[in-house]
């Protein structure tokens, strides 16, 4: 169904990243904090971490909540722990 | 996030090059952390310290020394941040675990250098740390030749305050830090034009104790045979240590180990059939998580370590009854003093750590890992060894850097040593 490995939330600022963090935990939708993917943003900076499936869900929730962030991108970006590639 | 790169370049950072090591973090923490299955929920302030590392806590740095205060940046555990504190002022470790800046301390430092003390001329000079930028002066310590060497270097660049820490452990040495740390009080005072006073310090004591007792609490909760959470974020939360603030970081680690202690309550182990490994040798700076990725890639946890991103940075806290400035300042020489580092002769006092540490974690086996020309660390390893054999506990010996290239060999040696545990 989802066409991307990974879902981001990108924000403007750190405060609005956790404003919707907070939302969505307490909504029982999963969002793990994590840093913007070079590949969606020229800077470092927080992003959110979501499922594919939860992505509609968040769009409504943001509008009725008025949570402002700035895009929702998807990202090809495989996790490998074996990797062993650390900057 | 534009209001980060308006920061760096406010702070005279160089923004390209800066932006190479923005390009490759993320991919590193994905791979590293984020990868990792069932992580405790409180994780998450670490996970956003660590996601805007060059962002979040700098801008308050900013904030901070707009408002007249001063920043300390320091690179070691034996500097007290207690004196810094109690003079309003704010320390900041600053941090050198990355390849990223080892190039650059090349240009300044014979290659035969530890990548440690290279990284720390790389981040100045290259400018591509915030910290560097915003730290007022640098407080170095004598601990190991290099970098005492190389603080003359930086000190052509900063303010530089060098304490001298003595090698031996005798009543006159803890005397003589004793004065060191008076020195310390005169610098952070004239620099910062604000006093310590005795109750500003024993506020600081306090502060700072509650700071090492949570992290105490984190350290304990991972002697369960059901380990809570995973070595590579407990070392995380040491590398934030040097950095964030001491209460905020306090009472979110508290907040971790209120959920830690229900995991251990319901049985939640993290690390199903892995070999408990105790860690000990140098230091761990941000972003270096290289050992830990490899032994839980291989079959193993870290549940200990015994290093100055592990125990040696909060084991032991001042003495919190001292009255008077003199006393209040040699009960912080005596717990500092009570760091055992291998620059000091003897230290015995080491492997003694490790054994009982090994012990009370019930560790499987120990990982002796040192930076490459780290020569102290280095030539104790060998009497180490013998210790940990003589009692029984399996122990493997390792040098590395931080370059990617030995990865594969490392997790080899690793691999072998971790199967070889039964």
């Amino acid at each position: 169904m989802a066409e991307y490995l990974h879902y981001y939330v990108l924000f403007q600022n750190h405060t609005d990243a956790m404003a919707m963090y907070r939302t969505l935990k307490s909504s029982g939708i999963f969002a793990q904090i994590s840093p913007t993917p070079r590949e969606l943003s020229v800077c470092c900076g927080v992003s959110l971490l979501i499922r594919g499936e939860d992505v509609e869900e968040i769009r409504t929730i943001a509008s009725q909540s008025s949570l402002a962030y700035l895009s929702i991108e998807g990202l090809n970006n495989a996790f490998d722990n074996t990797r062993h590639k650390y900057g | 996030m534009a209001d980060n790169q308006k920061m760096w370049g406010e702070l005279g950072m160089n923004l390209e090059m800066h932006d190479q090591l923005c390009a490759v973090l993320p991919g590193a923490i994905g791979d590293v952390f984020l990868s990792q299955e069932n992580r405790p929920e409180c994780m998450d302030y670490f996970d956003m310290v660590l996601a805007d590392v060059h962002g979040l806590r700098p801008s308050e740095l900013v904030e901070f020394r707009k408002n007249g205060g001063k920043v300390f940046g320091t690179f070691c555990a034996y500097v007290p941040d207690e004196v810094i504190v109690a003079a309003d002022a704010i320390a900041t470790g600053l941090c050198a675990g990355s390849q990223f800046w080892v190039p650059g301390g090349e240009r300044y430092l014979p290659a035969n250098t530890c990548p440690l003390i290279k990284a720390m001329l790389g981040a100045r000079f290259d400018r591509t740390c915030p910290f560097y930028r915003l730290a007022d002066v640098y407080i170095g310590e004598n601990t190991c030749d290099g970098k005492k060497k190389a603080y003359e270097i930086l000190g052509t660049d900063v303010p530089m305050h060098i304490m001298d820490l003595p090698q031996m452990k005798r009543p006159k040495d803890y005397l003589k830090w004793a004065d060191e740390i008076k020195d310390l009080k005169d610098l952070v005072e004239k620099t910062t034009g604000n006093k310590v006073t005795e109750e500003k310090l024993a506020e600081a004591i306090k502060t700072i104790n509650a700071k090492r007792a949570a992290l105490q609490r984190l350290y304990d909760l991972r002697k369960n045979l059901n380990v809570p959470i995973s070595g590579t974020d407990t070392l995380l939360i040491s590398q934030i240590a040097y950095y964030d603030d001491p209460a905020r970081f306090a009472s979110m680690v508290n907040k971790l180990c209120d959920e830690l202690e229900k995991r251990v309550a319901d049985g939640v182990n993290v690390a199903e059939g892995k070999k408990r490994i105790l860690i000990t040798g140098t230091p761990m700076a941000i972003p270096n998580w290289k050992m830990h990725n490899l032994v839980e890639t291989s079959g193993g946890v870290v549940v200990c370590e015994e290093t100055c991103t592990g125990t040696r940075y909060f084991e032991n806290q001042v003495d919190e009854s001292g009255k008077t400035m003199d006393e209040m300042i040699q009960n912080i020489a005596d717990r500092y003093m009570g760091i055992n580092c291998a620059c000091f002769t003897p230290n015995t006092a080491r492997a003694d750590d490790v054994i009982r540490l090994a012990k009370d974690f019930k560790a499987d086996g120990i990982i002796d890992v040192n930076l490459m020309f780290c020569q102290t660390y280095d030539i104790e390893g060998r009497s180490l060894e013998e210790r940990c054999k003589a009692e029984g506990i399996p122990f493997l010996g390792l040098e590395t850097d931080y370059t990617d290239n030995d990865a594969q060999q490392l997790k080899t040696r690793i691999g072998a040593f971790i199967e070889m545990l039964g």
